[in-house]
Parts: C-alpha cells; sequence; structure tokens
C-alpha cells in the first residue's frame, strides 16, 4: 500500500514508543489493516531483542584498575582548571611584572622585586620584558599607581617570579633594575613571547602574540563574565580573557583534529576558523590538543559556559 | 547517596567516592566501547580512559546533562580516537561466539535455543558490518537502552535527528540480516 512507505518511516519511532498519542492511534490502526506492516514491526521487535541480548559486561577488576590508575594520577584535586582564586593572584603578578614595565616595574624593581630573567625549557613560555609604549596621559596614570594597591601586595619583596611559574632553577638570572630594553632571545634560539598590554575599554583584554616558530594560533575567549574568571588585575570587576595559544600543528590539523573529536560547526572568516564549544567539548578538545599544544598558563584560567576557539593560520 | 551527591564529593577531593561512579556505569561504557571496537582488549583501554578522562575533568561537569550522557560522550569519542591510532595495526576483532553472551532460555527445546543463537549470531555479524554512524546508534539504543534525549545529548545533536538515524540505522541492520540468510 502507498501508505505504506510513510508508516515505514515511523516503524522505528513506534517500537520505541516515541510516537504522540495520535500518531500512534493511526499507526495501530494501519498495522490492524496491513499485515505487510506488521510483520515488518514483529521483525524490528525480535532485532532488537537479539541486539540486545548482545550486551556485555566489563571484566571483574575493571573498576581496580581504573581506581589505581587514578590513584597513580598527580596527587592534586581532580582538576581541568584549578585555583581560580589562585590563579588571578598569580597571572596579575606574572602579567604586572612582564607587562606593566615602566614606570611602575621601575618602582617595584627599585624597591621590592629582583626580576628574575625567566628561560624555560620548550614547552614552557619564556618571557621577555618588553618596555610598553604608554602615551602620556597612561604614564601619569600609572604613576599615581600606589604601593598599597591589591597588585603590590600581590607582589611580596624578595619574592621571585619563578614561584608562579615552570622554570629551570640553573637558567634564571637576575637583571639589573634599570634595565629597560627585552632581553635578547637566548643562544638556543629558543621561541620568545612578546607581551603587551592592550587596553580596549573596561574590561582589559591581554593578548599574548609568539615570535616563534608556531604554526598555528588558538585564541580562547570567554563568552560570559564570571566573577572567578582567573585574571583579574586588582579588581573585583570580571574580565573578559583573550588567550592566545600556540600549537605546532598546522591549522589543517588541528581543524581534522577539532572534527574528529567533536562534533561541531565552525565559521570561515578572513582566514580565522572560528568555533564555539561548550565546556564539556572543550575539555576533550583539551584532551586531545594537549600533548601538541603549549597550554600554559591557560589551565588556570576558570571558563563560563562556552568558550570561542579562534584558529589563525600563520 | 544520591548521585549528585557523590559527584560534589569527587569534586571536593574524594578519589574514593569514584569507585562508585564506575562501578554503576562500567558495564554501559565498556558495551560501547566493545561494540564499537569490537576487540576485547582495546575496549577495555578504551573504556578505562573514558573514567580517567572524566574524572580528570569531572570540575567542569556542571549538571546540566545527566552524569551517564556526559560519560558516553567522552566513551565514543575516545573510541573514535582509540580506533584512529590503531586502525592500521592488524585487525583483532574478536566479537566471536566465544564472547557473545548466552541466550538460552530453559522453556525452550534444545532445537529452539540453537535456532536463537544461530539468530543472535547473525545479527552480531550484521552489526559489525554497519558503518559507524549507523553502528553508534545501535549500539547507543538498543544494546544500552538510552533514550532519544540522552542520545540527543551525549552526540550533541537534536532529537530528530535521532529519531532518524536510528530508523536509518535499523533499516541498513536488517538489509544486511536478509542479505546473509533467513532470519524470520
Amino acid at each position: 500500500m502507498k501508505e505504506c512507505k510513510h508508516f515505514k518511516k515511523n516503524i522505528s519511532a513506534y517500537v520505541d514508543n516515541m510516537l504522540t498519542n495520535t500518531q500512534k492511534q493511526k499507526f495501530e490502526a494501519h498495522l490492524k489493516a496491513c499485515s505487510s506492516c506488521q510483520k515488518e514491526v514483529d521483525k524490528l521487535k525480535s532485532i532488537i531483542e537479539f541486539s540486545s541480548s548482545l550486551s556485555v559486561k566489563a571484566p571483574d577488576v575493571f573498576t581496580k584498575n581504573v581506581m589505581e590508575k587514578i590513584e597513580n594520577l598527580h596527587s592534586e584535586k581532580p582538576k581541568i582548571l584549578p585555583y581560580a582564586r589562585y590563579a588571578s593572584a598569580l597571572v596579575a603578578i606574572f602579567l604586572a611584572v612582564v607587562v606593566l614595565k615602566t614606570p611602575v616595574m621601575d618602582y617595584f624593581e627599585k624597591n621590592y622585586v629582583d626580576t628574575p630573567k625567566i628561560q624555560t625549557t620548550q614547552n614552557t613560555i619564556q618571557s621577555t620584558v618588553k618596555e610598553v609604549e604608554t602615551t602620556q596621559e597612561e604614564k601619569e596614570e600609572v604613576k599615581a599607581f600606589d604601593k598599597n594597591t591589591d597588585l603590590a601586595k600581590a607582589i611580596q619583596p624578595k619574592q621571585g617570579i619563578s614561584d608562579t611559574q615552570n622554570v629551570k632553577e640553573d637558567k634564571i638570572e637576575s637583571v639589573p633594575s634599570d634595565a629597560t630594553e627585552s632581553a635578547p632571545l637566548n643562544e638556543d634560539n629558543q621561541q620568545t613571547f612578546e607581551f603587551e598590554a592592550v587596553q580596549i575599554a573596561e574590561p582589559t583584554k591581554y593578548k599574548m602574540k609568539s615570535i616563534g616558530e608556531v604554526n598555528t594560533a588558538i585564541i580562547i575567549e570567554e563568552t560570559t563574565e564570571n566573577e572567578n574568571d582567573g585574571i583579574s588585575m586588582a579588581s573585583s570587576k570580571p574580565y573578559n580573557v583573550t588567550l592566545n595559544i600556540e600549537t605546532t600543528l598546522s591549522a589543517k590539523e588541528t581543524l581534522d583534529i577539532i572534527n574528529s573529536t567533536l562534533k561541531t560547526d565552525y565559521t570561515e572568516n578572513e582566514g580565522k576558523i572560528e568555533i564555539l564549544l561548550s565546556f564539556d567539548d572543550y575539555t576533550l578538545l583539551y584532551e586531545t590538543l594537549k600533548d601538541n599544544t603549549s597550554f600554559s598558563g591557560f589551565e588556570n584560567v576558570n571558563f563560563g559556559e562556552d568558550v570561542n576557539i579562534v584558529i589563525l593560520s600563520k | 547517596m544520591d548521585e549528585k551527591s557523590i559527584i560534589e564529593r569527587i569534586k571536593g577531593g574524594d578519589k574514593e567516592a569514584y569507585a562508585l561512579i564506575v562501578e554503576k556505569y562500567k558495564n554501559q561504557i565498556f558495551n560501547i566501547c566493545y561494540h564499537y571496537l569490537q576487540n576485547h582488549h582495546d575496549a577495555n583501554d578504551a573504556a578505562q580512559e573514558t573514567f580517567i578522562k572524566a574524572y580528570k575533568s569531572i570540575n567542569g561537569f556542571n549538571f546540566k546533562s545527566s552524569f551517564a550522557t556526559y560519560l558516553v560522550r567522552i566513551a565514543i569519542n575516545t573510541s573514535k580516537d582509540y580506533y584512529k591510532k590503531h586502525k592500521n595495526q592488524q585487525n583483532n576483532i574478536d566479537i566471536d561466539d566465544e564472547n557473545t553472551p548466552e541466550i538460552k532460555d530453559d522453556k525452550n527445546t534444545p532445537e529452539d535455543n540453537f535456532e536463537q543463537k544461530e539468530r543472535q549470531k547473525m545479527v552480531r555479524d550484521a552489526i559489525s558490518k554497519l558503518n559507524k554512524k549507523h553502528r553508534e546508534m545501535i549500539i547507543l539504543r538498543d544494546l544500552n537502552g538510552y533514550s532519544y534525549q540522552e542520545i540527543a545529548n551525549a552526540l550533541n545533536i537534536s532529537e530528530g535527528t535521532v529519531k532518524s538515524r536510528i530508523n536509518r540505522a535499523r533499516e541498513a541492520l536488517k538489509e544486511i540480516i536478509l542479505k546473509n540468510g533467513t532470519f524470520l
């Protein structure tokens, strides 16, 4: 019968009890009149019954094995993005030192901090201190910076920046407090990152730009404002945070991984690929990309519900 | 203790409480990985990895979906990854008679039981011949009994898409079974 074709589309839904009452009544009325469709329903029910009989059980020692592996993980608490509260102080210290060079930096260098030249292994961030170009207005604003602000309190006397970073101890050196120029690239030609503070509007956005050999930058951008944003500069206001994450994979490889890991649409816009991920999908992506990608500092950011990923190809 | 409280405890640092979660979901997750990868050893690895990944990211779990769908999503993605990484290695499908659960019914005659076993084998072999998308649907709906909504949440697709995919998967399964012999 012609209408059988229409009903056959609903066989699965009928067997799964997913039809509305009206649809179900119509369907059952048709079944009474059509033995062919009734046979199809019976066949499907039988197949489903056999399918469900194929369910297997996990081995007896499964839970024990999983818990042993979990025990062997790093002893810290389960985390994706830990220490939101601590991160604000830690990252504030880090960014403040490398970004706010003068005159704030000079003030602190003279009075508070031995500023080490931070060098890192290939997979961690190496920073060079760069003098930030500031307007006259901004300079005056910064001069008014008071040592009693939260930022000042966060930078304790003689506490090294190395406390907050992965560093090789033998590479830390002090620089003269009157150093204002960028430290040279090291002899091994390791990647260095320049930091610049980009004051766009409130809230402040900070960007890291790589000047080393990476192929793809992934910008992770929070899309919701969150009270416990990872970066907070002496302010209780929430911040939107944009971080560039560098990967040795090409944009195509990165995108392939994203496509194979997640079922997510993306848009291309002037050479950038933008993907909106749910937090759960992001955690899977992080797990997949982390071996090829420097995520330093990024783990400490507490994201809101969704994250924007923008992939820039070099 | 309800599941939400258990998860809150785990987030708070109670590692041991996670064993309760693993016990509760281990068969479902193992089932998904086993029928996806069709190999006992690989399924064991993938299933364990699923629980470990879920544990590591548990602080990001915000109860917007059920924990089951959260695990299912990770299990499917982990199985896919595992398949990609190992597909060039020698195919080691071990979904065979030895590893298939018994379907004996005491009320049946031995002949009936034999027939049932044969039909089960036909369905089993047919499932392994499905393409991955269809197999995914059969695994989630028919082997594990997840609802359309749970499947939609796990795969991040609409219920309407789940409905049509399940329909197509079952049609495909039926075609393969009928091609290979008399079933009913």
